[in-house]
Order: C-alpha cells, then sequence, then structure tokens
C-alpha cells in the first residue's frame, strides 16, 4: 500500500491516478541525447548455476552487443567497476574458501582498449563472513565494503594501487533478527551502496528489518544510525536517487517499495514518507525485486521477479515521491536487476529465466521508455554491471 | 570491573598470544583488544559492548587451546576470564562451583582442602577450567570417574539472542536442557560465555596413590620389541582393562621420537576405593613389560617440552650467539615464571587426536616405530610424542553419550600426537612429518574416502574436540570426526540456532548452524 496523505495505496490505485497505462510498442524513436558525457562501451555479465561459472565480457554500442570473452569466476554475485575503470570486482556467494568458513572477492585487470579481463587475485572475507552478496567501492576508491549475507558481516578490503585487494582491514559483526522466524533469524546484509557526498555506507538488512549508515573513521567502520523497518519489512536492494537525499527500498518480505529521506549531512534516515504495495510473497517465500533511478532523477524503474513487467515511476522531484508513469510489459522475462546506462538513453534488464538481457530504450532527459529489445542470451545470467567512458 | 588492554599497553604482546605461540600465523590476525573480567557481571557488561560495537569476542581461561580459536581474530576482542575464579557464590545452593578463570592445580586443592573431593580432570595443572569443561574433560582418574562433564550439574552462561542483548541463562537439566547438554563437551567458543560450573555430586578424592614410570632404552630397541611392547599396552586395555578393578589404573604410553633416547610409560594407580592396599593390579600391569627390560629413567628426557628438551633440540637463527653457547633460553616474564606449572610454558606446538575401541594392529605399530625412529633430512624431531592414554573404564558408563556432548564412549585408549618446538623455522619440517605419519597411520585400516583420519567405525571413534587439528578441515566430514555419525552433531547445530542466532560466537571449527 502507498501512503498518501495518510491513505495506503495499491500499486494499481496509483497507477490508476496518474497517466493512463500504456504498454509500449517496439516503435523507435530518435531519443535527444542527455548530458552525460559518459558512454558504455563494456558490459560484464556474471553467470553462475550451469558446469562453471564465468563473466561474459561484451563489446557494446548503440545497435549490437558483442561477446568478447568468457572468463572464469566463482558464484558472482556482484560486480562492481572501479571508478577509474581499472578493475572489475566480483563477490564470490560461497561459503568455504581455503577449508574456512567464509566467501571472498576476486578482482580483475580490464583491457582500457576492449575492456577484456584479466584474473588479478582472490582475496579471502574474515572468518565466517559467507555468502557476500553485495560490495561497494568507497566515493575515494581506497576501500571495497563487502556485506556477507549470512554471516552478518561487513568487511572492507583496501585496494592496492593496482588495484589489488588486500586482506580485510576492518570487519563489522552486526545481529539483529525480524519477525520471521525461518527467514529473519538473524542479521542478512542485502545492499550496499556509498553517498557519494557524505561518504556514508548506507546498507539494507533484510533479517534485521534495518537500514544501517556506517561513517568511515580512518579505514574502520562505525554504525551511525540504524532506522528500523516496520516488522516483517524485509528491506533487500536499494537506491538513492541521484540529489543523494531520496532513498528508494524495495521490501522483499512486504513485497512492498517504500521511499525515505537520507540526511547526508547526519547520516539519518528517516521514515518511510511514501509506501506502495508492489504484491503479496509467498508463505514463508520472498519477493524479490529490483529497483533502478534513471540518472536525469525523473523516473524510477522497478520490477518483481513474479512478474513479467517493469514498472515506470515518475518522481516528484521536490518530495521524492513516486507517481505511477507506465507499466512496460516485459513478456517472458523474470527480471532481476535493472541497470541504468550513465548516459540516460538505456535501461538494461536481466531476466533469471532464460538470461535475457533487454535493453530499454530511454529519453535521455526524463527516462521515459520508447522501445526495447534484447541484446543477449546466456543462461544462468545473475549480475550485470556496465563500464562507461 | 573489567581491565582493557590494549596495543599500547605493555602486556598487550603477552596477554595478546596463548601458550602455543606458533598461532596465529599472520600477525596481522591477533586480536585488538583483551578485556580481562573480574565477574560474570563484568562479563556481561563487556560482551555487551563489543557485540553493540560490531566487534567479535573469543573466550579465553587459560589459554591452552591448541588451535588458534582464541587468538586468531583480527581487530577483535579476546575476553579473557582467568581472573573468574570464585569458589562459591551466592546460589550455589550447596554445589560445588568451579569458575572458568581456575587453573585445574587450583581446583585440585581447593576441592580437596575444603572438601575432600576431587574431579576426573586434566592433568596439566595450568590449564582453565573453562576451556577444559566445556570440551568434556578427562584425566588420571577418568577411568574410575568418567569425564568431567560426566559430573556436571549445571552451568551459568552469557548468550546473546537475535536482537543482540546478553543473556545471563543457568542452565541444566531441567531449564533449557538442550544448551545445558551443548555446554558439556561440545567445545568451547559455541555458543556463549560460560561463566560457571556447578556439581551437585563429585567422588571422594582417593587416599594415596602410586605413580611412577617405566622406561624403554631407545638405543637397544628394535622394532619387533617396539611393536611388541606397543601391543602389549594396547591389549592390557582391550581385555583386562575393561574389568571394574582395573579402573584406579591409569597409564600414559608416551611415544618419544627415538632422537630423546627413551619411551616409557606413565602410571598412576590406586584400587577405586582409592587406597593403594591391594596392588595386584599394578603388579599385573607392571609384569607384562618386565620381560622387554627396563631403562633406568634419564632426567627430562620424558617431557619433550622440558627445557633441557627444547634447549637440546632447537637452534633458532634469531637466538642470540650467547643463548645458544650456553643454551639460555628467553622467554616472555610470565611464561617464564609459570613454566614449572606442570604445562610446560609456551612454545611452538601442534597437536592431534584419536580415540581407539581396540588395541593397535601389527601394521599400526610397525607405523608408529617406522615414524618415530625416522630421520627426515633438516628436520628435528626432538619434542615429538604420541601420547596412548589409558581410557574407557568409567567413561564408557551406559547413557552418557546422550546427556553429554562427548559421543566417544566405547574406546579404551585415547591417542594424542604432541609436538613441540621453538623456532618458527623449523615449523614446516616438522608439521609436514606430523601430518605425514598421521596420514599413514590412518590410513592402513580406513576407507579411502575417510583415509588419513580416525573415522568412526570398528576401531576408531574419531577425534577429541579439545584436542582440535585444524587439519582435519579439509575433510568435509570433519564434524562427524569430532562429534560422531549420530544425532549429536545435528543436534549442536539446533542450538547454535536457537542460541546464538547471529553466530557472534564462532572460530574455525566452530558448530556452523
Amino acid at each position: 500500500m502507498q501512503t498518501i496523505a495518510g491513505k495506503r495505496w495499491t500499486r494499481r490505485q496509483v497507477l490508476r491516478s496518474g497517466v493512463s497505462i500504456a504498454a509500449l510498442s517496439q516503435t523507435r524513436l530518435i531519443a535527444p541525447a542527455f548530458g552525460s558525457s559518459r558512454t558504455v562501451v563494456n558490459a560484464y555479465v556474471g553467470v553462475s548455476g550451469g558446469p562453471q561459472d564465468r563473466i561474459h565480457v561484451f563489446s557494446t554500442s548503440q545497435e549490437t552487443w558483442t561477446e568478447t570473452q568468457q572468463i572464469h569466476t566463482k558464484a558472482p554475485a556482484c560486480l562492481v567497476v572501479s571508478a577509474c575503470l581499472k578493475n572489475l570486482y566480483v563477490a564470490n556467494d560461497v561459503t568455504e574458501v581455503e577449508n574456512l568458513r567464509r566467501g571472498s572477492v576476486e578482482s580483475f585487470r580490464i583491457d582500457s582498449r576492449y575492456g577484456r579481463l584479466e584474473f588479478q587475485s582472490v582475496q579471502p572475507l574474515s572468518l565466517a563472513a559467507t555468502h557476500p552478496r553485495s560490495i561497494a567501492i568507497s566515493p575515494d576508491g581506497r576501500l571495497l565494503a563487502v556485506a556477507s549475507h549470512t554471516g552478518g558481516i561487513y568487511n572492507l578490503l583496501p585496494i592496492a594501487e593496482d588495484g589489488a585487494l588486500k586482506r580485510p582491514v576492518h570487519i563489522f559483526k552486526s545481529t539483529g533478527s525480524g519477525v520471521h522466524a525461518q527467514l529473519q533469524g538473524s542479521a542478512h546484509p542485502h545492499t550496499l551502496l556509498f553517498h557519494k557526498n557524505s561518504g556514508y555506507l548506507l546498507s539494507s538488512d533484510f533479517g534485521g528489518d534495518h537500514l544501517n549508515t556506517f561513517g568511515m573513521r580512518g579505514d574502520r567502520l562505525e554504525r551511525n544510525a540504524q532506522h528500523a523497518m516496520a516488522p516483517a519489512t524485509g528491506p533487500g536492494s536499494f537506491v538513492l536517487h541521484p540529489n543523494g537525499r531520496d532513498l528508494f527500498v524495495w521490501n522483499e518480505l512486504a513485497g512492498s517499495l517504500t521511499v525515505h529521506r537520507f540526511d547526508g549531512a547526519t547520516g539519518s534516515i528517516g521514515p518511510h514518507a511514501q509506501w506502495i504495495t508492489m504484491g503479496t510473497p509467498e508463505l514463508d517465500k520472498k519477493l524479490t525485486g529490483s529497483i533502478c533511478v534513471h540518472p536525469s532523477g525523473k523516473t524510477l524503474y522497478s520490477a518483481c521477479q513474479t512478474e513479467d513487467a517493469l514498472t515506470v515511476w515518475n518522481i516528484e522531484i521536490e518530495t521524492g515521491r513516486l507517481i505511477g508513469r507506465s507499466l512496460l510489459a516485459l513478456p517472458d522475462i523474470r527480471p532481476i536487476q535493472i541497470v541504468a546506462a550513465p548516459e540516460g538513453t538505456s535501461v538494461f534488464v536481466v531476466d533469471s529465466r532464460r538470461g535475457s538481457i533487454v535493453q530499454v530504450r530511454t529519453h535521455a532527459s526524463t527516462g521515459i521508455p520508447f522501445s526495447c529489445r534484447q541484446v543477449a542470451a546466456i543462461g544462468g545470467a545473475k549480475y550485470l554491471v556496465l563500464r562507461a567512458v | 570491573m573489567m581491565i582493557k588492554v590494549t596495543v599500547a599497553d605493555p602486556r598487550y604482546d603477552t596477554l595478546k598470544s596463548s601458550r602455543n605461540l606458533r598461532l596465529p600465523p599472520d600477525p596481522a590476525d591477533f586480536a585488538a583488544e583483551i578485556d580481562l573480567c573480574e565477574s560474570a557481571a563484568g562479563v556481561a557488561d563487556a560482551l555487551q559492548r563489543i557485540v553493540r560495537a560490531g566487534v567479535r569476542p573469543t573466550i579465553r581461561s587459560g589459554g591452552h587451546c591448541y588451535e588458534d580459536f582464541v587468538v586468531n581474530n583480527p581487530g577483535g576482542t579476546i575476553l579473557d576470564l582467568s581472573l573468574l575464579t570464585a569458589d562459591a557464590m551466592p546460589g550455589d545452593k550447596g554445589r560445588y562451583r568451579i569458575s572458568p578463570g581456575r587453573q585445574l592445580g587450583e581446583v585440585y586443592l581447593s576441592l580437596y582442602r575444603r572438601y575432600g573431593r576431587c574431579i576426573p580432570a586434566g592433568s596439566c595443572y595450568a590449564v582453565g577450567a573453562g576451556g577444559h569443561i566445556s570440551g568434556g574433560g578427562y584425566g588420571v582418574l577418568s577411568r574410575l570417574h568418567g569425564l568431567t562433564v560426566d559430573w556436571l550439574s549445571a552451568v551459568e552462561i552469557l548468550t546473546v539472542d537475535g536482537k543482540g542483548d546478553v543473556v545471563l541463562r543457568h542452565v541444566d537439566q531441567h531449564h533449557e536442557s538442550d544448551l545445558f547438554r551443548a555446554c558439556r563437551g561440545a567445545g568451547g567458543g559455541n555458543f556463549g560465555v560460560m561463566t560457571g560450573f556447578l556439581f551437585e555430586q563429585l567422588p571422594d578424592a582417593p587416599h594415596e596413590v602410586i605413580s611412577g614410570q617405566l622406561s624403554f632404552d631407545w638405543k637397544t630397541m628394535t622394532p619387533e620389541k617396539f611393536m611388541a611392547i606397543v601391543l602389549a599396552y594396547g591389549d592390557y586395555f582391550d581385555k583386562r582393562g575393561r574389568e571394574p578393578d582395573t579402573w584406579g589404573l591409569f597409564t600414559i604410553l608416551e611415544l618419544t621420537h627415538a632422537d630423546s633416547g627413551q619411551f616409557g610409560i606413565g602410571i598412576q594407580f590406586c584400587n577405586p576405593n582409592g587406597r593403594c592396599e591391594d596392588l595386584r593390579v599394578l603388579s599385573e600391569f607392571v609384569k607384562r613389560f618386565e620381560v622387554f627390560g627396563l631403562a633406568p629413567i634419564l632426567q627430562d628426557q620424558h617431557r619433550p617440552d622440558t627445557p633441557a628438551a627444547l634447549r637440546s633440540s632447537s637452534k633458532s637463527a634469531d637466538v642470540s650467539d650467547l643463548e645458544q653457547r650456553f643454551n639460555f633460553q628467553r622467554r616472555l616474564w610470565l611464561d617464564a615464571t609459570i613454566a614449572g606449572s606442570g604445562s610446560g610454558g609456551s612454545g611452538r606446538a601442534k597437536y592431534k587426536s584419536a580415540y581407539m575401541k581396540r588395541n593397535f594392529s601389527r601394521q599400526e605399530a610397525q607405523c608408529l616405530y617406522k615414524y618415530l625412529t625416522r630421520l627426515p633430512a633438516g628436520v628435528n624431531l626432538r619434542g615429538a610424542v604420541v601420547s596412548v592414554d589409558s581410557y574407557g573404564g568409567a567413561v564408557n558408563k551406559d547413557g552418557m553419550a546422550t546427556v553429554t556432548s562427548i559421543c566417544q564412549r566405547s574406546s579404551i585408549l585415547k591417542v594424542q600426537f604432541q609436538h613441540y618446538w621453538h623456532s618458527s623455522e623449523e615449523d614446516a619440517g616438522r608439521l609436514q612429518w606430523m601430518r605425514d605419519f598421521y596420514t599413514e597411520l590412518y590410513s592402513v585400516h580406513v576407507d579411502q574416502e575417510h583415509a588419513g583420519t580416525p573415522y568412526p567405525g570398528e576401531r576408531y571413534e574419531g577425534c577429541y574436540i579439545n584436542y582440535p587439528d585444524s587439519d582435519m578441515l579439509a575433510h568435509n566430514f570433519w564434524p562427524t570426526l569430532y562429534y560422531g555419525q549420530g544425532e549429536l552433531y545435528p543436534f549442536l547445530q539446533g542450538v547454535k540456532r536457537r542460541y546464538d542466532p547471529n553466530n557472534i560466537f564462532h572460530h574455525a571449527m566452530s558448530v556452523r548452524a
């Protein structure tokens, strides 16, 4: 349900209150250029579940994706490209490394010309930091933060000059539990994100029903604030608006999308200013979803793994609230991730069913989609990251 | 009251380590802080503060952990319970209390002087009660009186609930009995911080014992004679030693490396009534070995960790010329002061273990001889010993496996591989010899899938959790080695999920929920 002036609305009601629903056709329109001068040149797709886990490397252009390389990795759950574009980091969603209970993160060098990868190193995490599923690079590029989902542990790994990762320099063990005995028995950090301007590290904790902010004191994390979500919310993926103020959270147990205010000065996260019910999870199951903000800051995209559609929201700039815009049908697609290209002309949807990567062309200045097509199909695709120069 | 020792404190260098100076392998893994607590309330406060700060706690009582479960805690805090030594607290209701910080030697003195009682616990007197009892505990009176945990009636333990709040629990057979059972031998550092062990009853202390040593000279030893000694020893406990009139006899066959000059059998005996009026059992045992020709005992040769043995075995590049020329040994003050306490001082060490349900076979005895006389090039093996402890007796009392977390209740011998040295340069060679030895010995009668381990079956009952061996982590069935093939490990996993849902207490070999 969405709360507007004290009243909770379902997504359907919100959509009806806005512009009429339109399923877009495959008609292509010429999109005016957006302000960003960066262009996506490579895409890296982490694949697992098959005979061998790997990363597929693509050279991209407006028209085609061309696969240029496949390289071995281990259980890729999250991929990030360093700000200098020279390294790719992969969270290995495993429980054991060298006979000890922990996960690991791999680093790869990126060839500057073709974007090809070369394995650099694998860094084990601290003991009990199992199933790392989210990683984020600090704004100054010095540290890699890792969230271990089942271990409930955060690691900070220094990044060397050549981009290689060093052993954890700080370990934070979180605690917490939620109402759902089976799914929320302990802390389960889900998503990590650094706030670019303030340097705060934000995290969602599915198990503890928290949103956290951590301050950085040297090479240490200190929990700055913890915002308790409503019981059995199960916060999962979240994104920050480019303004750094509005925080959008997908809640996996509640099946909802919530909007919060983040204070970059104090690092505090406010209660939800808006709650939109997106669906009802099955008993004892999560409703996994993904969200993404268009670089213009005017549009938010959300997708639920059980629906073959992309919901496109208009963002009220002053308040950060979401107003339903349109529903883009994506037949036979089960979205697990949405990624916006920094130049604003495309949004990519990763499909969990057959591993399709769907490119949704968008107006650069608004984020409104106008066409879509499949650019790749890789069975077992789990995570996509773009490299833009 | 809590004493905080951080990196800047002069005590840090000593207190960051435990007895095994080999660990942790990487100095960057030392804990950042040691909190010495003087009361259970102090422990609770410290633990709460640690958890709230997102720091990992590890727990130490005496510091004799064989692996790095306490000291390998990068950036974390060691909760040191060595000052938790109260012998009685309000609310004990007449029960005997052993606090985790008490050393075993002090426990024996206190129980004897106050009450005339004893406890079947270990013989290394500086070992802390906390780790010893939580992992089962056994010693020279165990054949007569069972394991330490067999007598345990209640435990006070601090756990951390799902929200991160510290909870003080008093557990026994009627209150949170699942956690109580887990505290009876699953090993320390798993579920919480045990701040008190309570016993409704304890056995009377023996009035007197006869102890001594039988020694055999390596110089005149032959393979056949060696094997005959080993087999005669094992045969006694496989047959005669099962009878209750022998349970006052406890022996350790200390198989030192041939370089040491002698090996021998340490003996302690009393009749089951705690007196030494009838010595027939002892005579019978000794007679078994007289036929092999007993040697006079050489001073200090049988304890591989004595200064004399180690001085002559270790030549380290980082020892000054003066120390080398005069066999001086450089030690931290505290270590040097307590070195004579019965458990030796600190050094580098490695341990392995095995429970045996039957006597050695000829092939096993051959393997023992092979490795104890092997002289690998460039490897010094002084300080290596295979201790074959007599076992069984009251340890194997019916029903104890289901009310404690020690499932190994059919064994007649308990083998402890020990290796002591001082120089880090010797690590690789000594450790490799030990691995090769153990792997070969426990491949003789073990199926291929489990080769290299004393996997539970007809001959073995796995390993002892208080003699942990991280090499066993290479086998995905390592929990079976320590907790058996039955319901115990799944039970402990359930306890773990219930009482430590956030896995606050963990180490390399902790119970994995």
